[in-house]
């Protein structure tokens, strides 16, 4: 008989144009679009993974950036995991990931992944290794990605999904 | 079928103008219990009770419906955004859909167009904080300049004025000769160091000195320091030693820099010490590196001066102190770049001690040896200069070597006489009045391509030696120039036949 599939709900939570919507179009459909398309509310997108023999599906919630005032308190209820992302190129974007972390303790509790994305834009890389320690320090596990190349999407969706079948 | 009163009541304050959907469903099965308003406006035309509410999608499927809840702006389905309500009266469970396309439309067009005003400012914030960054590297670097050329101004007069005023006094007659020359000569050395050291601070600074790697004997090092400097010590009545311990015999990497460095060091250490002594302890003991130890029994380095020891245009506050404060930087960075460390161990009022460490590279690359003047004999070479007294100059020191020497003023001379005459060698200075040495060089290749042509240039930058290289030069030499240099470049170019 197979494991019975594990549903679990994850959000995405970063600034204004730090690639959320781009790392799921690129996690979900493998697409990319240059254009930046804002989101308005939240976007809800699914994914199936085998990890391990286990079966995890993610509902994923591609939350409106962190703009408006305490807008996506109501999305953020009964989530499992959250994919923190920051944008390398743009110091405000990990200066808010800190400042939403800080002020959502309700959030501490559940597993997490941290993106520093747009890694394909490296000549206007400005992320100090300090900055990086800092993040890591707070998010426990950080990678540098891109959602034009790809670079390590898949495996930042994947290393949050393996951080809730521990945690289930 | 009847709307439930408190649907009713919450449509009032939730008005849906494009149209609703309500759900009633069992809250421990999930089951649809009964379906009100207009399923198909929302795509679920199959929706009937006993079908999981759940699967009308995904986000109610992590749902514990333990609380009543709203999710605005869900996009359920391209080109259509609705409201999700959960609405509860504790007996009664609804799921709620509001259609809100198109105020989704309105404030997705209004937020795109505030978020792209957003990203241009930050766009333009990155801009204005690399402009100012630049600017700011730029302010410090165009105040360094002025700093220069005004330390320069000011210490090149010294010397300039020795210079001049012992000229005249020799030209009257007043003055024996020789003292003339000696002090004419020390004040001329004098500008050139400063020239030089300005010059490399510079390079070095910028990350573009060469750095030389040959094997050299230390004991000839030594000797030759112990040589440079004893008159110096003479002059001030102080005892000059050097201890070498556990020495090894050869080094391996740029002997020039090593020498400056310790020319530097020893030369601070004579200018700061009144009476007693200056030593160099040189110590091999540990098989990785030599560490050379300079000692004085100078008056020490203020305490309140020593954290600005390394600091480029500050220098000693003591009467004697004079130059451009580089000296101790250029040998901290020229230190660095042997891939070793210069500081400063020990300071008090009866002295001073710096501490150099190179490492220790073990190479057996055959030693440079300066080849023997009597090699040059009877050598042809040709000089050309537009300045007449440098060419006197080199033509003095060429001959002094034995070789003999014809001189040309110009390119035009040069092709003139070269056409004529056969030649070993040429030496040709890069700025003529005519044209430029590279002009010399091409008469020369175009009849010869194995005679040897030497370039002179004034200090020339480390990019401009490489670039004459490789136009074809055979080599580059510094302008004033240094007949050991001169010495060493010939004997490269005539090796001594064994």
């Amino acid at each position: 008989m197979s494991a019975p599939v594990l549903t679990r709900k994850i959000c995405l939570l970063g600034r204004l144009a730090v690639g959320k919507t781009s790392l799921v179009r690129r996690f979900v459909e493998n697409v990319f679009d240059e254009r930046y398309q804002t989101t308005v509310g939240v976007s809800i997108h699914t994914k199936t993974l085998n990890i391990n023999a286990q079966t995890i599906k993610l509902i994923i919630w591609d939350i409106a950036g962190f703009e408006q005032v305490a807008h996506y308190q109501q999305y953020l209820r009964g989530s499992h995991g959250v994919l923190w992302v920051a944008d390398g190129t743009e110091p405000a974007s990990w200066q808010k990931l800190l400042a939403i972390h800080q002020n959502h303790q309700s959030i501490h509790a559940v597993p997490g992944v941290c993106l520093i994305n747009k890694h394909d834009l490296l000549d206007q890389w400005r992320i100090r290794n300090e900055d990086i320690a800092h993040l890591q320090k707070v998010f426990g596990f950080v990678l540098f990605s891109s959602a034009k190349t790809g670079e390590n999407v898949e495996q930042g969706f994947t290393e949050l999904a393996k951080r809730l079948l521990k945690d289930q | 079928m009847k709307l439930p009163a408190v649907l009713k009541e919450y449509l009032l304050h939730h008005r849906a103008q494009n149209g609703h959907l309500a759900i009633a469903f069992d809250k421990d099965t999930f089951e649809t219990l009964a379906v009100y308003g207009a399923p198909e406006h929302f795509g679920f035309n199959d929706l009937e009770p006993g079908k999981p509410v759940t699967h009308i999608h995904p986000a109610l499927e992590t749902e514990t419906f333990d609380a009543p809840f709203q999710l605005s702006f869900l996009n359920l389905k391209p080109g259509l955004v609705c409201d999700l309500h959960y609405v509860t009266d504790q007996q009664q469970h609804f799921i709620l859909l509001l259609d809100r396309t198109d105020q989704f439309d309105v404030i997705s067009r209004h937020q795109q167009h505030s978020h792209n005003v957003q990203l241009s400012n930050d766009y333009f914030k990155r801009l204005i904080d690399e402009l100012t960054a630049t600017q700011a590297r730029l302010y410090k670097a165009n105040e360094e300049k002025a700093m220069l050329i005004a330390m320069l101004s000011h210490e090149f007069g010294t010397p300039l004025s020795a210079i001049k005023g012992y000229a005249e006094l020799l030209e009257k007659g007043k003055i024996p000769a020789d003292k003339a020359t000696s002090v004419i000569r020390r004040n001329a050395d004098s500008l050139v160091n400063m020239i030089h050291n300005a010059l490399q601070y510079g390079q070095l600074h910028a990350g573009n000195a060469p750095v030389n790697h040959e094997s050299f004997s230390l004991q000839n090092l030594l000797e030759d320091l112990k040589s440079t400097l004893q008159p110096l010590a003479d002059s001030k009545g102080l005892t000059f030693e050097i201890l070498p311990i556990s020495m090894p015999e050869t080094l391996s990497g740029d002997r020039y820099r090593l020498r400056q460095i310790l020319v530097n060091l020893l030369s601070n250490a004579f200018k700061y010490t009144a009476c007693g002594q200056v030593r160099l302890v040189v110590d091999g003991t540990e098989k990785t590196n030599v560490t050379f130890r300079v000692q004085d029994t100078g008056s020490g380095i203020p305490a309140d001066k020593i954290h600005r020891l390394f600091t480029p245009w500050v220098r000693g506050t003591q009467p004697q102190a004079s130059g451009t404060g580089l000296g101790l930087v250029i040998s901290k960075q020229l230190a660095e770049s042997l891939g070793g460390s210069l500081r400063m161990t020990k300071t008090s009022k009866s002295g001073t001690e710096f501490c150099l460490d190179v490492p220790v590279q073990t190479n057996t690359d055959k030693t440079v040896h300066s080849m023997r003047p009597e090699k040059l004999k009877n050598k042809h070479v040709l000089i050309v200069d537009d300045d007449k007294d440098i060419l006197y100059l080199c033509q003095l020191l060429l001959e002094d070597l034995g070789l003999f020497v014809v001189t040309a003023h110009s390119a035009g001379d040069a092709a003139e006489l070269f056409s004529r005459r056969r030649f070993d060698l040429i030496l040709t200075d890069i700025n003529l009045a005519d044209g430029s040495g590279e002009s010399v060089l091409d008469q020369v290749r175009a009849h010869s391509q194995k005679l040897p042509v030497l370039a002179m240039s004034a200090l020339p930058h480390p990019k401009t030696v490489e670039r004459l290289l490789q136009r074809g030069f055979s080599a580059v030499i510094p302008k004033p120039i240094d007949e050991q240099t001169l010495v060493d470049e010939l004997s490269k170019i005539f090796p001594e036949q064994r």
